[in-house]
């Protein structure tokens, strides 16, 4: 245990909504050995929560933190990690935000807020300082996510406050929800917006006039300024700021890496793309915006000029929005693009899983497992961008045939059987978003990620990158991390990223603003080197990158508790190792199975896990200091 | 005192308040700061807001110019370059 005087705001904020009854916690228990963010989170989640507990269950917890270096000037240090289970894997569930929330979390005097039990009717949370209350929101359900942030700050009466909040998707425990922080950025993937709709929890509002200590002061601040004015010049950071995410598509296409109709190829037709390229969005951007402490401002807002949906303002799309509805639903016109994107983000529904379930149900349609009897009278053909956007809508009021695809494409397949699951592209029970037939590395990644298909737990964006075989061994000690086809020593190059992955959730950074596709972003001894000076506590990169492999080992094991999962759940769907694809400059790549096999192999070896079921062996959780994982009442024994 | 020369190109990223809490007290925070940012996201029509106060507001310490500084810190701080320290009228 450690004085967590410095860097961290210290305490951590238990509210049980049931008995409507808040305490307080310290941080410093849990520091520095998870050190923040989703690694506290974690650590809560795994020690609290009993087997059998399902997501909706008011014995679910869902715990919010800021991450260690968040509120400081370590630059992209702005990240919230929400985490709790999964609603649509059982497994673990967890995603991040920026914004300007976390930070006025901390300055508020909170690390964390934990939350437990169910409130009676709709109420939201009122953080002031240590001043805290429970709310009534009986007003604000039903409320789009832009209308309840402007209820709380009305009702509170102060507009200089920060609020996470979720829209109808969350309440009606639609299993693709979203939470959406500070009115623009979204926590996606795993349904968490759900599990706030099922304790009746619409909001969370801070405001905090306290401060962040800095130990070592003068060397910080020098620090933070150096790293600053690095990260404004490196390569890739102009595209960046200019078009958000959004200028990485070509490249993902390039590399036949970007699916187009639910997987009928991996490659978007190049007439198609230029239709939504970065610069036919650029052409309507009317603002851009930072996180806390940004200097890379990612965050981009487009007003649509013409057409039935003009004036509709839209926040960051990302590349998400161009592979999801671009590619994967094969929508062609930027302005239905930001629609759909700006349905999703009022409804509080995460365009991720959405877009999966409704491309699972266009390839039932057109493929007649269902028909307009099932859809209530829609047809449902790709690119149709009217259809999409009323299912949309359907799914965030489970409305008709939108309550069936608001349980996700999986269960959705179950439901409606007749061979759907043949169009249902998940893992673990998640939607799978990205082409992942000719990217061996990134592909390894997504599909092992322990919170269901992620490329944002180290899938390896190097590949997409082309990192040289000199930056390959400099990081990695492989030669292999920049070529994408191969399948060589992948695993130890997605080992350093899970780790380091896991570094940045918990210690707040933008993995934008770090060496996850540029070489020369923050690299984990410099986070060290932060840590250290910003907390007092004397951290290595070893050690740090230690914390990272204890959080992920942690994250396995809750899956192991919760989910059962073994090594079937580690394998893509088999139609992407049978199918190859169709077109693109890697047109005839899939997965094949033995080649598949041994990479994986290689990446338990790498991990010390067990090669049968993938779990983590007592010696390599004894050696993370995770006891508390070998042997637990009621859990399963390792 | 600094002046916003740019103010467009503000992106509400919240570094010269923190650079300043930092100047002043040696810690970060919003609201020991000379600087108050606002960069209204759901009223886009509202441009966003740099307000440096000359004199205290609160706990809010009036702006010094960092003293000691040969830059002050928000202008050091601010990848934008929308303030400087600079007259109106060389």
């Amino acid at each position: 245990m450690k004085e967590t005087s410095y860097g961290y705001a210290g305490n951590i904020l238990r509210v049980d909504l049931t008995i409507s009854v808040c305490s307080l916690e310290k941080t410093d228990p849990y520091v520095p050995k998870f050190l923040g963010g989703r690694g506290v989170n974690q650590a809560l989640l795994f020690k609290e929560l009993r087997s059998g507990v399902t997501p909706f269950d008011p014995d679910n917890i869902i715990c919010f933190g800021a991450g260690a270096l968040v509120g400081t000037l370590v630059p992209g240090a702005c990240r919230l990690n929400v985490d709790s289970k999964n609603v649509l894997t059982g497994g673990i569930g967890s995603g991040s935000a920026g914004g300007w929330f976390a930070s006025e979390l901390k300055f508020a005097g909170f690390d964390h807020i934990v939350i437990q039990g169910k409130a009676e009717s709709p109420v939201y949370l009122w953080i002031e300082d240590d001043k805290v209350s429970i709310r009534a929101a009986r007003d604000m359900w039903g409320g789009t996510t832009s209308e309840t942030e402007r209820m709380v700050k009305a009702d509170i009466g102060q507009e200089d406050i920060q609020v996470l909040c979720i829209g109808p998707g969350g309440e009606n425990m639609v299993k693709p929800s979203s939470i959406v922080v500070s009115g623009s950025r979204v926590v996606g993937r795993c349904g968490l917006g759900a599990v706030m709709g099922s304790k009746n929890l619409k909001a969370i509002a801070v405001k905090g006039t306290g401060s962040i200590k800095i130990k070592d002061q003068d060397r910080f601040m020098d620090a933070a300024d150096s790293v600053s004015q690095r990260l404004r010049q490196l390569k890739g950071a102009e595209e960046m700021i200019t078009y958000g995410t959004l200028f990485c598509s070509p490249a993902y296409n390039d590399l036949s890496a970007l699916t187009f109709k639910n997987y009928e190829d991996d490659h978007v037709p190049d007439e198609h793309l230029r239709k939504i390229s970065h610069e036919a969005f650029h052409g309507i951007e009317t603002d851009r915006y930072a996180c806390t402490a940004c200097p890379l401002p990612c965050s981009h807002v487009y007003t649509i000029e013409n057409g039935p949906y003009a004036g509709t303002r839209c926040h960051k799309a990302e590349a998400n929005s161009v592979w999801n509805f671009g590619g994967r639903l094969a929508m062609d016109d930027v302005n239905g693009i930001l629609k759909a994107q700006e349905e999703c983000c009022q409804l509080g529904l995460d365009i991720d899983n959405t877009s999966g379930v409704i491309a699972w149900a266009i390839d039932c349609y057109q493929n007649g497992v269902i028909s307009v009897d099932d859809t209530d009278g829609l047809a449902l053909n790709w690119g149709d961008q009217d259809a999409i956007i009323e299912l949309i809508r359907k799914i965030g009021y489970r409305k008709g045939f939108g309550n069936i695809l608001a349980e996700g494409s999986l269960k959705a397949s179950q439901i409606v059987g007749k061979g759907s699951d043949r169009y249902a592209f998940h893992i673990k029970g998640q939607d799978l978003i990205e082409g992942i037939r000719s990217m061996k590395g990134w592909a390894l990644g997504i599909v092992v990620s322990p919170r269901g298909a992620a490329h944002t737990r180290g899938a390896l964006a190097t590949e997409r990158s082309k990192w040289s075989e000199a930056e390959s061994r400099k990081t990695f000690g492989t030669l292999t991390a920049g070529i994408a086809t191969s399948y060589d020593d992948k695993a130890k190059a997605l080992m350093y990223m899970e780790q380091a992955n896991a570094v940045w959730d918990a210690l707040g950074i933008c993995f934008f603003t770090a060496n996850r596709s540029n070489p020369e972003g923050v690299n984990p001894g410099e986070l060290a080197r932060f840590y250290t000076l910003a907390t007092g506590i004397d951290l290595s990169e070893d050690e740090l990158m230690k914390a990272g492999e204890r959080l992920h080992n942690l994250e396995k094991m809750f899956n192991v508790h919760h989910a059962g999962f073994t090594r079937d759940d580690d394998y893509p769907p088999k139609r992407l190792m049978e199918e190859p694809i169709k077109s693109g400059p890697l047109k005839g790549e899939r997965l094949l199975k033995k080649d598949w096999d041994r990479m994986l192999d290689d990446y338990y070896d790498c991990h010390n896990w067990d090669k049968q079921t993938s779990w983590p062996t007592r010696e390599k959780l004894k050696a993370l200091e995770l006891d508390e994982c070998i042997e637990m009442p009621g859990k399963k024994r390792i | 005192m600094p002046r916003v020369k740019n103010l467009k190109a503000c992106t509400g990223c919240l570094r010269c308040e923190l650079a300043c809490s930092y100047h002043h007290t040696g810690e970060f925070s919003r609201s020991h700061s000379s600087i108050r940012v606002n960069k209204p996201l759901l009223d886009h029509d509202l441009p966003a807001q740099v307000n440096v106060l000359t004199a205290g507001q609160g706990v809010r310490p009036p702006c010094d110019l960092c003293s000691g500084q040969q830059i002050p810190f928000c202008i050091r701080f601010c990848p934008e370059s929308v303030l400087t320290d600079e007259s109106e009228h060389p």
